[in-house]
């Protein structure tokens, strides 16, 4: 699903070293926690897996594709495979619940019958169903990112990403995101998540790699090893 | 591409435009001043060549022949004459019309005795000639002609003419080409506003996989539909500007001119293309720099 072998990244436009020397894999239907302070490398390691940046040096492949090779005209099909979820929601104010998700729909170029049939099936699922003609502004923080992560399923990613997906939003809807990114993951979809808070972490039962000043520093199947480290 | 998703672009098109109303007003307004100005050179330029070629028409070169010609040897020499390449009409004059005409003009006194064989004028042709740019040569080939003893100079015309057509073709080329530019620049930059108030979208759009084509498409839409808006209503305005113009005009100069309707279909057929073209290529220029932006960089964080 994702493997990195021996990837460095330094940003050409201030020489900071980012990512040193990162060999790892994640296997299809793992559920797996980032963690490291902040300026650690985990938003690069992101980066790189969505291809909005390219590594220095060493080898990714993400879905079976090779992304050193991989063509700027294929990039969206990349995208296609995973679905994001970020941290500040990132949903559009003018259109309603209903619109965002189906907005994620229309871009990979789904035909109406489709969303009319998906877009609802989806909300009901993250607990939304109710809410399809809301903006996003009458919605709490925990709502707005359930929408968000509507939208990163609503086109049946192999992969979720979910880039801080509790930052913005008090401790007990954190948990109740966490708890719906599970609930995901043991349907077959790959779970990814970049956090820092190492609370949220202890909670649940899984794969944990800490990442610190570029470096894997320690990559764990539970939480205890991780509190170990 | 399917079709929902094809109406689902160009009704984003449209969106664009109003969303953008203010801006789109703007481009529009000042793509009609280029292409009514584009227009007006064009008309200009049709114009003027159908004047030189209208003068052009009536303008007689006199070719006198030598004197103490018969006239029976005069009209032998007219033959040849009407045979000379760029020669399109060759009328006698014989010398008894001539000094006719100068008695009626200047008197029956001074030429009372000047007629017969007391005539001192030699038997001319009127001679029209197809191309004045070729006038040089023309008369050359005349005064090769045996009997021909000269011919009346009209060169100093027949180059002003020539040179103030090629001048207003060149003036009307210069002012298109700069206004094409001027234009490309305004509905770029217009695209580039909307796509400024639409990064957010634009970047969403971009991690849940749309391809480039579909990110670009409601863009070069509102391009296209700015441009061709822009293409009527300067089409309106430049038949409205001819008929109310050109009759004054010819009227002044007692000249014939062309009216919008005869050349009407192929500047219908130049503003729609230019509206296209400009319109697709100013937004394909804004969109280029989001398209290879990635992120957080389409939103400047």
């Amino acid at each position: 699903m994702i493997e990195f072998k021996n990837v460095s990244k330094v940003y050409s436009s201030n020489g900071a070293h980012a990512l040193h020397d990162v060999s790892l894999a994640i296997n299809k239907g793992e559920f797996v926690f980032i963690v490291g302070s902040s300026g650690a490398g985990k938003s690069t390691f992101l980066k790189l897996i969505m291809h909005e940046e390219e590594p220095s040096s060493g080898t990714i492949v993400v879905n079976n594709m090779h992304l050193e090779t991989l063509r700027r005209s294929r990039v969206p099909y990349l995208r296609r495979t995973m679905g994001i979820v970020f941290q500040d929601f990132r949903l559009i104010s003018k259109m309603t619940v209903y619109e965002n998700v189906a907005f994620a729909m229309r871009c990979v170029g789904k035909k109406n019958s489709t969303i009319k049939k998906r877009v609802p099936y989806i909300l009901d699922l993250v607990g939304l169903g109710d809410k399809a003609n809301d903006h996003p502004s009458e919605l709490s923080g925990g709502e707005q990112q359930r929408v968000s992560l509507a939208r990163a399923l609503v086109n049946n990613p192999a992969m979720i990403i979910a880039d801080e997906p509790t930052g913005n939003i008090d401790p007990e809807m954190s948990y109740e995101i966490i708890e719906l990114l599970s609930e995901i993951n043991k349907r077959g979809t790959t779970v990814l998540v970049v956090t820092h808070e190492h609370e949220l972490v202890k909670s649940f039962n899984k794969r944990v790699i800490n990442i610190e000043a570029g470096r894997v520093i320690s990559d764990s199947g539970s939480p205890d090893d991780y509190i170990a480290i | 591409m399917n079709f929902s998703s094809f109406g689902y672009l160009i009704k984003e098109g449209f969106k664009n435009i109003w969303s953008n109303r203010m801006m789109s007003l703007a481009s529009i307004g000042v793509l009609i001043s280029c292409l009514v100005l584009t227009g007006s050179a064009v008309m200009l330029t049709v114009n003027v060549s159908g004047i030189v070629e209208s003068v052009e028409g009536q303008n007689v070169t006199t070719v006198f022949l030598d004197e103490n010609l018969s006239e029976l040897e005069a009209v032998y020499i007219g033959k040849t004459i009407e045979k000379v390449d760029n020669v399109t009409d060759a009328t006698f004059f014989p010398k008894d019309e001539a000094i006719e005409a100068y008695r009626e003009a200047l008197g029956d006194e001074v030429f009372a005795n000047m007629t017969g064989d007391g005539n001192p004028l030699p038997h001319a042709y009127h001679v029209t000639m197809e191309d004045l740019s070729r006038y040089d040569e023309t008369v050359d080939a005349l005064m090769a002609v045996d009997g021909v003893a000269s011919v009346s100079s009209r060169k100093a015309v027949a180059e002003k003419l020539v040179s103030l057509s090629s001048l207003i073709t060149m003036m009307s080329f210069w002012i298109i080409l700069a206004l094409a530019i001027i234009s490309l620049f305004i509905i770029s930059n217009t695209i580039r506003m909307t796509m400024f108030a639409h990064r957010f979208e634009i970047s969403i759009m971009k991690s849940v996989g749309a391809t480039n084509t579909f990110v670009r498409i409601p863009f070069v839409i509102e391009g296209v539909v700015i441009g061709l808006v822009s293409a009527a209503a300067s089409i309106g305005l430049l038949a409205v500007l001819s008929d109310a113009v050109l009759p004054i005009v010819s009227d002044i100069l007692k000249l014939d001119y062309t009216p919008f309707s005869e050349v009407m279909w192929p500047i219908i057929g130049a503003f729609a293309a230019a509206g296209i073209i400009v319109g697709s290529l100013g937004s394909m220029v804004s969109i280029r720099r989001y398209l290879h932006h990635e992120g957080n960089e389409i939103l400047g964080w």
